[in-house]
């Protein structure tokens, strides 16, 4: 670990003016499990956080983590660090769902963690969750809200299993060993969970994300506002307005580069198409929808198409229109790919 | 006269012809080394990459033998059935023909049909065993097949290797001494057999002839007989590597003519060319205007490319000429093209040249035979697009074009060879066994069953040892219906085939089961149905889309996302809408992929 974090740290260093500003209002630690990292390295590199850039007060520092690593010392050590947003992988609450999603912790561990999460002064939580799986019945994902609504937790990402190409999963599943996933299924689950949001007066503010009011991520909101931000270790992006680049994947090739101070990584400049294209299947997304005097600011595309294609969409019941917004209603949302596509240029 | 030798050579596709070729250039030094790049005489990047000829080639080598010196005229001639009328051609231009065989194939059914075509012609045949260096060359077993097939003395077989190099001074003392030098008046009015033309940008159509009788002077005033154009003639001259002008090409020889001929369809092949003040008293015979065999419906993948395609066609048909095509509409595609071919290889030539060449990609519907359809009244129709085809209570009866298919494979696939030809719809007609463990098979059978599906069903079943070859043996009488699919209840015209009554049932289901995988889920369900006039055969139905939405969109996925949503995009522009059902381009194909 102790190489890749040098080169971590000479790459935040490196890269401090990449966003043209040091102010932070987010930190994030994730992508993969950073709660694996020693906790004196963390505290490193938050300490060059501090150093190289200007954290606004109140700035949200989260941690990934997983159920089972949650240790009430540990905990303590992030806390002095500065973390003050944790972010837990439940991922489910069926033992058979996390047997076949190779999770090592339990059910229990989760229903724990939580408790010791807030015990250990975080007030501010996430939990991540996983429905749709061929082994998530109906009645379990009801008891997984029902939990998750009043364990404590302000936040919740909520994500549909997604059978990605050259997965474990998609094999299994090819080869008929494991059931198809079941888009009926996972459309109504994602229905219960926008009930419960509605029930309990939750703000369900993006497609996979909810929160108590008041209590929207950040870091994770500030993806889809066409923010700058900087991405720190192997296959972190990084994005100013017009570019993004990303880091090479590999953490031998990453460490290796940095150790000579070369950067490793592959960059695309955004054309003004590209830009107007990202804002469509981000900000539709959000339950601020797409604006459109934003839309035609881009230079792109004329009112008449824009009325056209909406209109389409509007009485199809997918978008509902408020003022010069547009968002996407509950049927809306379980379509919004192919609605994106139709209106991307 | 006396020193020319004419000669074609007859050989199965990957025997070893354009190797051999090659070689006989090398030694004759027609090219030194330098310029030599493996197969010289196909130029077109298709004929190379496929490895067939496509078009016909013709080269002069000039070769002394016994201090003699000789002109022989090696005419190549295509290697596949789609053109066999082309080879006639060739072969009508020559006295002799090397054979040549695989010594480790043996004898295949496209070889033998054109073999017959050499002797139809009285061509003297010389047999080549080639790739006599391979080590599991079987020289005995295939001499045996040869000496079967034409009777000829063992000895005379001309053992050789493109490879090596070995034989090759052999065949060419064997086409000087058993080749007879063209007969012919040479000072007759002038007579010469076109077998092949091309298309230069800059000069126009090139014709290639063997001049039978007088001869073609540059300036003469010369005349098409069968076309009945008449032309003066810019320039003639012989085939070398490149064009060699010359004043005169003299009778028994072979040469070009250029004479600001524009298209390639104002230069027939077989037609005769003749002197306009003093033409011959006959044209040649053999001539004939070849007609399409396959038809299928073209039409530009985006809607407003169809003034771009049609300049690509008519583009093609300067130097294509038995390609035909004229303007047709589908509810489904829109604005595109009926266009006939000689046969599937060349729709795929024609398919592939047109996004090669013109970088037009084309969505063609599924092909079809030309049908003559007879309504109640007796009146025949001929029908080269099913929606074409009256509904059953207005047609009495329909006819097909049929086939004499010849087959030969090894003993052991005969039963599945069999059962594939009874499968589409063929009769048996002959068996004869060519050696101990060879079999030839004759069966007729419409043509209509091979366009689809034929070949690379056969190929699988002999596992590649069986070799076909058909002729046409004109139209009969069959129970065939015109089967419709329908999307939500309305037709997909694009869609319709014209297939035997006993077939529409099986096809039907396997179709709509096709399009079930084929056509995307969409917001609403999606009811497939196959009919037969206004009977409901067969139903698949696509469930409505559910979910469709990336649960993830954070700062890593946001690039690759995009990405994908363009690409989906894209591909919703290409599809086509009927009713209100969205199809993409590959469903138009389905028929043709259903044992995929
Ligand atoms: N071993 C061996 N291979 C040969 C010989 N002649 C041709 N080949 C190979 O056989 C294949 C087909 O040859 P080609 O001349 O293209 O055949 P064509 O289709 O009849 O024109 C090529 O891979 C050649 O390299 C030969 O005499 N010996
Ligand atoms: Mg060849």
């Amino acid at each position: 670990m102790e190489p890749l974090l040098q080169a971590m740290r000479k790459e935040l260093e490196t890269e401090k003016d990449f966003m043209g500003t040091r102010r932070l209002e987010s930190v994030y630690f994730g992508g993969g499990t950073p709660s694996l990292l020693p906790a004196e390295g963390l505290d490193q590199l938050l300490q060059d956080v501090n150093q190289w850039f200007d954290v606004v007060p109140g700035a949200e520092i989260t941690l990934e983590s997983n159920p089972e690593d949650l240790e009430p010392e540990k905990m303590l050590t992030w806390k002095r660090s500065g973390i003050n947003r944790l972010s837990i992988g439940v991922q489910s609450l069926g033992e058979e769902d996390l047997n076949h999603m190779h999770r090592n912790h339990t059910a229990a561990d989760s229903l724990g963690a939580v408790d010791r999460a807030l015990e250990a002064g975080f007030s501010s939580v996430n939990l991540d969750l996983i429905f749709g799986s061929p082994w998530l019945t109906d009645a379990l994902w009801e008891e997984t809200l029902d939990w998750a609504f009043h364990s404590g937790a302000d936040h919740i990402s909520a994500y549909a299993l997604t059978v990605e190409p050259k997965t474990f999963l998609n094999k299994k599943i090819a080869k008929g060993e494991w059931p198809e996933v079941n888009d009926k299924r996972q459309s109504e689950q994602y229905r219960k969970l926008y009930r419960y949001a509605e029930e309990h007066g939750w703000d369900f503010y993006e497609i996979s994300n909810l929160s108590k009011p008041g209590h929207r991520a950040v870091h994770n909101s500030n993806y889809w506002k066409n923010r700058p931000y900087l991405g720190i270790g192997p296959s972190a992006h990084s994005y100013i307005p017009g570019l993004r680049r990303w880091n090479v994947s590999d953490n031998r090739k990453y460490t290796l580069a940095w150790q000579e101070l070369q950067p490793c990584f592959t960059q695309e400049v955004l054309e003004n198409r590209d830009m107007y294209n990202e804002y469509l299947l981000t900000r539709i997304r959000t339950t601020e929808g797409v604006d459109l005097p934003e839309l035609l600011a881009f230079g792109l595309t004329d009112a008449a198409t824009l009325e056209e294609l909406i209109g389409r969409a509007e009485s199809q019941g997918l978008v509902i229109r408020q003022g010069t917004r547009c968002t996407l209603t509950l049927e809306g949302r379980l379509l919004a790919d192919g609605i994106t596509a139709d209106w991307m240029l | 006269m006396e020193q020319i030798r004419n000669f074609c050579i007859i050989a199965h596709i990957d025997h070893g012809k354009s190797t051999l070729a090659d070689r006989l250039l090398e030694y004759t030094k027609t090219i030194d080394k330098r310029q030599q790049q493996a197969q010289v005489l196909d130029d077109m990047d298709l004929e190379r990459e496929r490895g067939i000829t496509i078009k016909s080639h013709a080269i002069q080598m000039n070769y002394t033998l016994d201090g003699k010196p000789y002109v022989l005229n090696l005419i190549d001639t295509p290697g596949h059935v789609d053109f066999s009328y082309e080879v006639s051609r060739s072969i009508a231009a020559c006295e002799g023909a090397l054979l040549i065989v695989d010594a480790s194939q043996g004898i295949e059914a496209q070889t033998i049909s054109n073999l017959f075509m050499a002797l139809e012609h009285g061509l003297e045949i010389i047999p080549v065993l080639n790739k006599i260096d391979l080590p599991g060359a079987m020289p005995e077993e295939v001499k045996d097949e040869i000496v079967d097939l034409l009777g000829v003395d063992r000895d005379l077989i001309i053992p050789a290797s493109g490879k090596t190099g070995e034989g090759v001074f052999d065949i060419l003392r064997a086409i000087v001494e058993r080749v007879p030098a063209p007969k012919g008046n040479a000072n007759g009015p002038t007579k010469a057999l076109i077998f092949d033309s091309v298309f230069n940008p800059f000069r126009g159509i090139i014709a290639y002839y063997r001049v039978m009788d007088g001869k073609i002077k540059k300036g003469q005033h010369v005349k098409f007989m069968n076309m009945g154009t008449d032309y003066h003639a810019d320039e003639v001259g012989i085939l070398k590597l490149d064009l060699s002008p010359r004043d005169e090409v003299k009778a028994g020889d072979v040469g070009y003519i250029i004479s600001g001929i524009k298209e390639a369809r104002e230069v027939k092949v077989g037609d005769t060319i003749t002197d306009f003040d003093n033409p011959a008293g006959e044209s040649i015979k053999g001539f004939e205007d070849v007609k399409p065999m396959v038809f299928a419906g073209i039409y530009p993948v985006d809607t407003e490319d169809y003034e771009e395609l049609r300049e690509s066609m008519l583009k093609l048909q300067l130097n294509d000429a038995s390609i035909v095509f004229e303007p047709e509409s589908s509810a489904a595609l829109g604005f595109g093209f009926r266009c006939g071919f000689l046969g599937m290889l060349h729709l795929e030539i024609i398919q592939e040249r047109l996004e090669r060449e013109f970088g037009i990609t084309v969505i063609t519907t599924v092909p079809n035979v030309s049908y003559k359809a007879y309504d109640t009244k007796d009146q025949m129709v001929i029908v080269n697009n099913p929606t074409d085809l009256l509904p059953p209570e207005q047609t009495k009866f329909v006819e097909e074009p049929f086939i004499t298919a010849t087959i030969i494979t090894k003993s052991e696939y005969v039963g599945s060879v069999m059962s594939l030809c009874m499968d589409k719809r063929g009769i048996l007609k002959n068996q004869v066994y060519l050696t101990a463990d060879r079999i030839e098979i004759t069966f007729e059978m419409p043509l209509a069953e091979i366009v689809f599906d034929f070949y690379d069903r056969l190929k699988t079943i002999s596992r590649g040892y069986a070799s076909f070859d058909y002729q046409p043996l004109g139209y009969k009488e069959s129970k065939l219906v015109k089967l419709d699919i329908l999307l939500n209840g309305k037709p997909v015209d694009a869609l319709s085939a014209i297939i035997h009554r006993d077939n529409a049932y099986d096809l039907g289901k396997k179709i709509c089961k096709k399009l079930k995988d084929l056509i995307p889920k969409q917001q609403f369900e999606i009811a497939i149905q196959a009919g037969v006039g206004a009977k409901i055969i067969a139903r698949e139905t696509i469930s409505a889309l559910r979910k469709d939405v990336t649960a993830k969109c954070y700062g890593g996925d946001i690039s690759r996302k995009r990405k994908l949503l363009e690409k989906q995009k894209a591909g919703k522009k290409r599809m086509r809408q009927v009713g209100n059902v969205e199809i993409p381009q590959s469903a138009f194909m389905a028929v043709l992929k259903l044992n995929e």
